[in-house]
Parts: C-alpha cells; sequence; structure tokens
C-alpha cells in the first residue's frame, strides 16, 4: 500500500526542518492525490457553469457532472442516487437530520438515545433543539474492557424514537456493532441515525445491509475535497421531510403566499450547491474503488494492528482504547501536555492532533482534559509509525 | 522547541520554576484560563510603594504556559506599576522564550501575561 504515497504529492512538497512529513493526522482530514487535485482544474477549465439553471450545454454537460457524482457516492454505499443529499459535511449532515426529521417527530417527553462517545456534531443540534422542545436524551456508556458502546438493550426499553450513534469512534477508534443495534432499535420502533465520518473511509459501508434510516459522512476525510458532505437517508423517510433551508433551485413554484417543493434529495439542496466539489469528489471515490475497499481495510487493520503494539511498548505511555481496525489511538505519556507532545513530534515534522477531539463528554468519562491522537491512512507505512515511536520515546526519556 | 540547547533550557525551567506556589503575604491574586487546552494559571501579588514587590504563580498546563510564567514573574519582580505599564509588553516574555511560536501556542504563552495585566486592571491601574 506504501506505493500510494507517491500519489500524494504534499508528502513531496512539504519539508520542515528538513524532514519528510509524516502525516498522522487524517481523522481530521486526510490528504489529497494528484489526480483528485488535477480535477479541480480540468472542472474549471473545461466545464463551470451553474448546474440546472441554464438551458445551454455547458450547464446541462456540469448538472449532468454533478447528477453523476451523486450516482457514484450512492453506488459507493449501496444506496439509491435520490436517497443522497449534498451537504457541507458530516456536521451539516446530522444537524439537517435534527433540524428537519428529528424536529417534525419529537415530542416534549420523547427519548433520544446518543452515547459518550459522540464527537460533538452528534451532541450539540441536539441539546439546541432540546431547548426548544424538552426531549429528554440518555447518553449509552461504553464498555470498560471493550471501549465499544455497552449492550443496547437497556437504553431501548425506555422506548427512545430516536437512537443516534457514531460507528467508529474518534477517540478510541472502536468500532460499535452497528448493525445489532439497528436491527434491535427498529424492532423497539426506534429510528438510527449514523455517525460514520470515521468508517465510511475506512471500509465497505453497505447501508442496504446494515439498514440505517439515515448516515452521515464527510469527502474530506476519504481523500476528497472540503466543503462536501453526505446524508444518506431511506427514500420515505426523506420524501416526508421538510427542508431547512429555503431559497432557488429547491422549488417547483413560488408565489407571494405559498411554494411547493422539488421531490428529495433536491428540496434540501438551496441555492447554488458546492458542484465543483461534489464532482472532485467523484474523483476520490473513483480512486479508492481503484484501491479496493477491501484491500484499504485490510491494509488499515493490518498498520493498526502494528501502530498499537509499537505505541504500547513507549515508556510511560497509555492509550485510551483499544485495539482496533481504524489505526485511530488516543494516548497520554507521562504527565506530558498534549499540545506539549504535539510540539515536539511537529520538530520531527510528525502531524498528530492534540486537544479534546470535539468530545468533550468523553474526555470527561475518561476524567481527562485533553489527548494526543494518531490515525493512519492508506499512504502511511509502518517506518512511520516507528519514527513517531522514536520520537515519542525521546520525549518520554525527558520527563 | 527548536534546538537541543533551548529545548534543555525550557524543560529544566520547567521541571524548577521561578516564584512557584502560593505567596504567604500578598495583596491580590488571579486565576485564568486558557479553555483550549486546559491550562490554567493563577497569579499572586504583593505591591508595595507602587512596586511590584513580589510575585509568583501556581500553574496546571504545558510546559510553555509553565515556562513563560516563570519567565514573567522574574521580568516584573521589583518592577515599579508606572514602568509595567509603560514598557512592558508580552514580547519582553516571549524574546526570553527563545521559542519560535506557532500561532497557537503563542496563546499558551501569553497566558500568564494576560491574567497578570487583567490583575492589575481590576485593582490597581
Ligand atoms: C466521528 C466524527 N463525527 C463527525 C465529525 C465532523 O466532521 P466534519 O467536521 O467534516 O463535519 C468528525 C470529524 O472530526 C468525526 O470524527
Amino acid at each position: 500500500m506504501y506505493k500510494y504515497k507517491k500519489d500524494f504529492p504534499i508528502f513531496k512538497n512539504t519539508k520542515f526542518y528538513n524532514k519528510d512529513l509524516i502525516y498522522l493526522d487524517n481523522s481530521a482530514t486526510t490528504q489529497k492525490p494528484q489526480i483528485v487535485i488535477d480535477e479541480y482544474a480540468k472542472f474549471y477549465e473545461n466545464f463551470n457553469a451553474n448546474i440546472y439553471r441554464g438551458i445551454y450545454r455547458l450547464s446541462e454537460e456540469a448538472t449532468s457532472m454533478y447528477e453523476g457524482a451523486r450516482t457514484s457516492i450512492a453506488k459507493f454505499i449501496n444506496a439509491k442516487s435520490n436517497e443522497i443529499v449534498f451537504t457541507r459535511n458530516t456536521t451539516e449532515s446530522l444537524n439537517l437530520v435534527v433540524l428537519s426529521f428529528a424536529k417534525s417527530i419529537l415530542k416534549k417527553n420523547d427519548l433520544v438515545v446518543l452515547s459518550v462517545v459522540e464527537h460533538h456534531s452528534n451532541i450539540v443540534p441536539w441539546l439546541i433543539l432540546q431547548k426548544e422542545i424538552g426531549f429528554r436524551i440518555e447518553y449509552i456508556d461504553i464498555n470498560k474492557e471493550s471501549f465499544e458502546l455497552e449492550n443496547i438493550d437497556k437504553y431501548l426499553e425506555l422506548k427512545p424514537k430516536i437512537v443516534s450513534i457514531t460507528q467508529v469512534s474518534n477517540v478510541t477508534g472502536v468500532e460499535n456493532n452497528i448493525k445489532e443495534i439497528i436491527r434491535k432499535a427498529h424492532l423497539k420502533g426506534a429510528f438510527v441515525i449514523i455517525d460514520a465520518a470515521q468508517s465510511v473511509p475506512h471500509k465497505k459501508i453497505d447501508v442496504k445491509d446494515l439498514d440505517c434510516d439515515f448516515l452521515a459522512f464527510s469527502a474530506h476525510k476519504m481523500l476528497g475535497p472540503v466543503g462536501i458532505g453526505i446524508l444518506f437517508g431511506k427514500e420515505d423517510l426523506l420524501e416526508r421531510m421538510n427542508p431547512v433551508l429555503g431559497g432557488g433551485e429547491m422549488i417547483l413554484s413560488v408565489d407571494q403566499d405559498s411554494c411547493t417543493f422539488k421531490e428529495a434529495p433536491f428540496k434540501f439542496e438551496a441555492g447554488t450547491v458546492n458542484f465543483a466539489d461534489a464532482i472532485v469528489f467523484k474523483k476520490s471515490i473513483e480512486y479508492l474503488d481503484g484501491i479496493g475497499m477491501d484491500n484499504i481495510e485490510k491494509y488499515i487493520k493490518e498498520l493498526s494492528g502494528y501502530t498499537y503494539e509499537n505505541l504500547s511498548k513507549v515508556n510511560g505511555l497509555k492509550i485510551y482504547g483499544q485495539k482496533n481496525n481504524s489505526g485511530i489511538y488516543s494516548f497520554s505519556l507521562k504527565a506530558v501536555h498534549s499540545h506539549d507532545i504535539a510540539s515536539f513530534l511537529d520538530e520531527d515534522n510528525i502531524a498528530i492532533r492534540a486537544g479534546h477531539h470535539c468530545a468533550q463528554v468523553l474526555m470527561n468519562r475518561f476524567s481527562v482534559y485533553a489527548l494526543s491522537r494518531v490515525s493512519i491512512y492508506i499512504y502511511n507505512t509502518k517506518q512511520d509509525i516507528d519514527n513517531l515511536c522514536i520520537s515519542l520515546s525521546k520525549i518520554s526519556d525527558l520527563f | 522547541m527548536n534546538n537541543e540547547l533551548t529545548r534543555a533550557y525550557i524543560i529544566d525551567l520547567y521541571n524548577n520554576p521561578l516564584n512557584y506556589g502560593k505567596l504567604k503575604d500578598f495583596d491580590f491574586s488571579k486565576k485564568g484560563e486558557n479553555p483550549l487546552c486546559g491550562d490554567s494559571i493563577t497569579i499572586y501579588i504583593k505591591i508595595k510603594k507602587d512596586k511590584i514587590e513580589n510575585i509568583s504563580f501556581e500553574a496546571q498546563g504545558c510546559i510553555i504556559s509553565n515556562v513563560s510564567a516563570s519567565i514573567l514573574t522574574k521580568e516584573v519582580k521589583g518592577m515599579t506599576l508606572k514602568d509595567f505599564k509603560e514598557n512592558f509588553k508580552f514580547e519582553s516574555v516571549k524574546e526570553k522564550l527563545l521559542l519560535d511560536l506557532s500561532f497557537s501556542r503563542e496563546k499558551c504563552a501569553r497566558l500568564s501575561f494576560d491574567i497578570l495585566v487583567s490583575l492589575l486592571k481590576d485593582n490597581i491601574i
């Protein structure tokens, strides 16, 4: 897999202190291969026109490229094209479900079940809506050993209307058995929303097989452009949802007193959408498919195991989590502040994340303020991990 | 932490901070936090004849905020309030820190200075 590194120009171009870049902050965002970067220029040099509006050839071409991107993305997760809504990112996708779907079905004493590992993007929108409606929120705890979500049965006994959880934690990297959770939740009549920001980049996701009601992810975490997110929603659910944003292109007709909306997904895409990035995103999907998601899953699993074993050997390093298949590990090192660890590693041109990882609920659960996190992707190598562990050991020796 | 010598100096100052701990006899104190990283610093100060007669700090957090507080307290101890107000800038701490601070780390380095300025503003100047 290391052979793919050469497809990413940033590794040739970016040297600090004369050292090669070791990029281990892939959960935050991934780097982009040359063919994805080139796709931008190709689009703007040859096809740029606002979509849906023009009758002229160029606009029709751009429209068909945009819809082609929707079709590719649908195929990628085994959905139908009209079940794919383009948003800005995972955060916006989740907010759309909360502000439209959840808002229309939740009442004062209803229950929504989240989990303690959720990213702020799957907590804050609920807290905002809770202020308005006054429903209850319960958080599924994690198992102390496996770090997976604990058995959901007791939460389902409380008869939640909605369960909204993450597939892979961006802090522990641990994957939850969402297929089983979705099956059980549906038996109890709850809708299930999946935050798949950290899973879609790593493995083949099949929304039909999972049977989730909604699923959200971001292009920028899987070699794609920033500014494009995806919301998958089951056809019948999207159909009955109201738009959140109103404006051009999402309507059928407007008069002074009323308007009618286009069908889903178009009614959720108001105004001029980010068609250029959507089209570029298609290229990232083609690149990933070219490697094969099964190969990617296998490679990341192997390198993740290697990362776990080597991090565990660093003196004074404590991993908050378990060996996992995602290559995401958060840790503390003696009493060194995570920002200091990140600064020390930066001197070796190693990029990692430090802080609360937009998961303060989980940080509180762990009774820590901040952690350091490494996260790998297809261009990372065992050599990267070796260098990381050498640098971490040097820091450990200083204290 | 840009080279081995600077690194040694900084880590030594972190392990052996100057003016650390609560003063037995102080006039004012103030605690400040950087919510981004959870750093918190408390500054204690004793004023006599318009002079910073004594100053100390307690800190929880990263190396940069700790070490900056050591440098700050060392630099301003004995200084007149007038001199502090007119001539002392954050840059005076930064120079002594010998670090090429990134934007995000500069906030850590500023923390103790900002607390001192606001403590003096609240109470004296
Ligand atoms: C699990 C998880 N959910 C949601 C998000 C939010 O993604 P975005 O910032 O692209 O909206 C992230 C990003 O870090 C994440 O890791």
